[in-house]
């Protein structure tokens, strides 16, 4: 079911309910339905399109979370949600801002605010399931850790797990936009935490999140300051082997490890691969008559990953000449 | 003719903009990071751009041994050193260091260091470097699993050392701890698995590693005070024009004061996090702080000579008073 039909019967069903109790109901009911709803999203091939589409969407179901705060499908869907939305749209712009050199970057706020209304959301769903913030952070510290502290708190179904993965990345996606700020630093234990217990309950999630994940770790921080960017190159590697088609994993290749590194040769490989997945991908565009579809489109679900890609990789390419 | 030919080719030589190419170990994003690259902005500005920085940030260079070697094959042209690195270069500058010098006291600390920088600048000098400007990383603690409120609690403590390290290793002989040299990343695995139960940094470094998940206790008062200076190979200066040499140091300066009191927050906001997550704070005793200068006395024997001159030990000296 598409989310515009779910989102015409919600409607209707709220102008007719009159009572709470009836909108209540409705909420319920329609929840599950926008949870698996949002997968659509993920097959949104224009960047451009996803970006005018999910604002206004993510509002939608905030307006449905306020009638009905305990629904935990509606939580995940929310940090889910505005997590995508400060990774996929403002990173995007603000990488941008970045690289032309503008120090006040709009953007860069933008995606720091949302990751952290993703965050709030995580935090309240974890909360739901009996797990305060106070709690993660004291997991750090124990023998067991925070994947410990997960396994005997949540449930191991695909709910939970996309809950944490992007409770996860939207606590690692803030850290990484304030380096600059120690407390927030300090709670990169919690996020690595999170993620350890998602990849080993669900190593698959989100097509080939749990790689990307390690790899900017290691690649993220010199050696001398615990990271170790070769090893980050190698995860980077096996990602872009397992997942050929989620041409994120390039773009991110190059952001953390080739570009800093200055490593030519792995750029020039990256530019022909992504060159011509932007050839490819806009032929796939437009219609035609017997138009045969190329294997990068076999996964309907990687769309919007391979739209956020190609729109990075616009960005980096106009930045050439300064990198090496 | 000819001559003219010369004349022309040197004066478009020396009207080419210079690139600085400088390796440090802080990542893109930080504080630190973020003001180099203000600095190098406004420094091309000031030079009308015939002078540009390049930083390559997060150890794109390698570590402070690596950024070290490709300075002198001419690779890069400078960079951030820190604690031993700093030592190999110029090993006076690593009196500042000496442990109880400066108990918890940062503002002394960096009085000194101001007072003592024009002597340090003349060593690092001696060797074939220019000293843009000394970073302080801060206090030094020292954290561990084991309850360690006493000089005499510490005794047979597993500790991490950076091997090499002459001062450390001096000042873990006379505390009569276990020295166990570890490279810097593996300290967080091996304090999980017990292979060490102590290590010492400024809390901001602590944190950067994450090793406030695997410590119980810190000793609060800070063993020693720790810096870190941003080199240029001195023939890489000497081919800037001298026109622009002050300039330079006057904008360095500025940010140069503006990173160490972004540093001093980092600290203490570190400080913060580690007590509200639960590490305990051990009271460092008055009679202990007495022993230590003893242990002081003792800690210079041992490195006078090998370490840093007489000179570098009386000018700290004379400044202290």
């Amino acid at each position: 079911m598409g989310y515009a039909r779910i989102l015409l019967a919600l409607a209707v069903t709220l102008s007719l309910g009159a009572c709470s109790g009836v909108q209540k109901m409705a909420v319920g009911t329609t929840a599950g339905l926008l949870f698996d709803a949002a997968y659509e999203m993920e097959t949104e091939p224009d960047w451009d399109h996803l970006k005018d589409g999910v604002g206004p969407n993510l509002k939608m179901v905030e307006g449905l979370y306020h009638l009905s705060p305990e629904d935990d499908d509606l939580l995940v869907a929310l940090v889910k949600g505005y997590t995508a939305y400060a990774f996929a749209i403002f990173e995007t712009e603000a990488l941008a801002e970045q690289l032309a050199g503008k120090n006040d970057s709009k953007a860069l706020a933008k995606a720091q605010h949302f990751y952290s209304r993703a965050i709030e959301y995580g935090i309240q769903y974890f909360k739901e399931e009996g797990i305060s913030w106070n709690d993660l952070v004291q997991a750090t510290r124990d023998a067991e850790g925070v994947p410990g502290l997960l396994s005997k708190k949540l449930p191991s179904n695909q709910r939970a797990h996309e809950g944490a993965a992007f409770f996860a990345q939207a606590l690692g996606g803030l850290i990484n936009l304030k380096k600059d700020d120690m407390i927030l630093v300090a709670q990169l234990p919690v996020a690595k935490g999170m993620f350890d217990w998602v990849c080993t309950e669900n190593p698959n999630i989100n097509h080939g999140a749990c790689n990307l994940f390690y790899a900017a770790y290691e690649a993220g921080r010199p050696r001398m300051l615990g990271g170790n960017p070769e090893k980050g190159k190698e995860l980077f590697k096996k990602a872009m082997e397992l997942n050929p088609s989620n041409w994120l994993v390039h773009t991110t290749y190059l952001q953390y490890y080739v570009i800093p590194m200055g490593d030519e040769d792995e750029w020039a490989e990256v530019k022909k691969t992504l060159n011509s997945a932007a050839q490819t991908n806009a032929a796939n565009m437009v219609w035609r008559p017997g138009r045969e579809e190329d294997q990068a489109f076999s996964n309907p679900s990687i769309r919007a990953f391979q739209a956020v890609a190609l729109k990075r990789w616009e960005i980096i390419k106009k930045f050439e000449n300064e990198y090496f | 003719m000819k001559l003219l030919s010369i004349l022309s080719l040197l004066f478009v030589f020396c009207a080419q903009a210079q690139t600085v190419k400088v390796g440090v170990l802080a990542p893109e994003g930080t504080t630190w990071a973020k003001k180099m690259d203000e600095m190098a902005k406004e420094i091309k500005k000031a030079t009308d751009g015939k002078v540009k920085l390049r930083f390559y940030f997060g150890g794109a260079q390698g570590d402070e041994p690596d950024v070290l070697r490709k300075i002198r094959v001419g690779q890069l042209h400078g960079g951030i050193f820190t604690g031993k690195t700093l030592g190999e270069i110029a090993g006076d500058v690593r009196v500042i260091e000496l442990p109880f010098t400066f108990g918890a006291d940062r503002e002394k600390a960096l009085g000194t260091l101001g007072k003592l920088t024009p002597y340090f600048n003349t060593k690092f000098e001696e060797v074939g470097f220019k000293n843009i400007g000394f970073f302080e990383l801060g206090m030094i603690y020292f954290v561990s699993q084991v309850k360690t409120g006493k000089l005499d609690e510490l005794k047979g403590v597993k500790i991490w050392s950076w091997e090499g390290d002459k001062l450390v290793e001096a000042m873990i002989s006379e505390l009569n701890l276990v020295s166990v040299p570890l490279p810097l990343p593996d300290v967080l695995s091996s304090l999980s698995t017990g292979i060490i139960q102590a290590a010492y940094a400024p809390p901001m470094g602590m944190l950067a590693l994450q090793w406030n998940t695997k410590i119980k206790y810190i000793v609060d008062f800070p063993i020693t005070y720790s810096v870190g200076a941003f080199l240029l190979d001195q023939k890489t200066w000497a081919k800037i024009p001298a026109k622009y040499h002050k300039t330079i140091e006057d904008i360095s300066a500025r940010y140069v004061t503006e990173v160490n009191a972004s540093n001093d927050k980092d600290n203490k906001d570190a400080l913060t996090v580690m007590k509200s997550s639960g590490i305990e704070f051990l009271k460092f005793p008055e009679a202990d702080i007495q022993r230590g200068k003893e242990l002081r006395k003792a800690m210079v024997k041992k490195l006078k000579g090998p370490l840093f001159s007489e000179e570098a030990y009386q000018n700290l000296s004379k400044h202290l008073k």
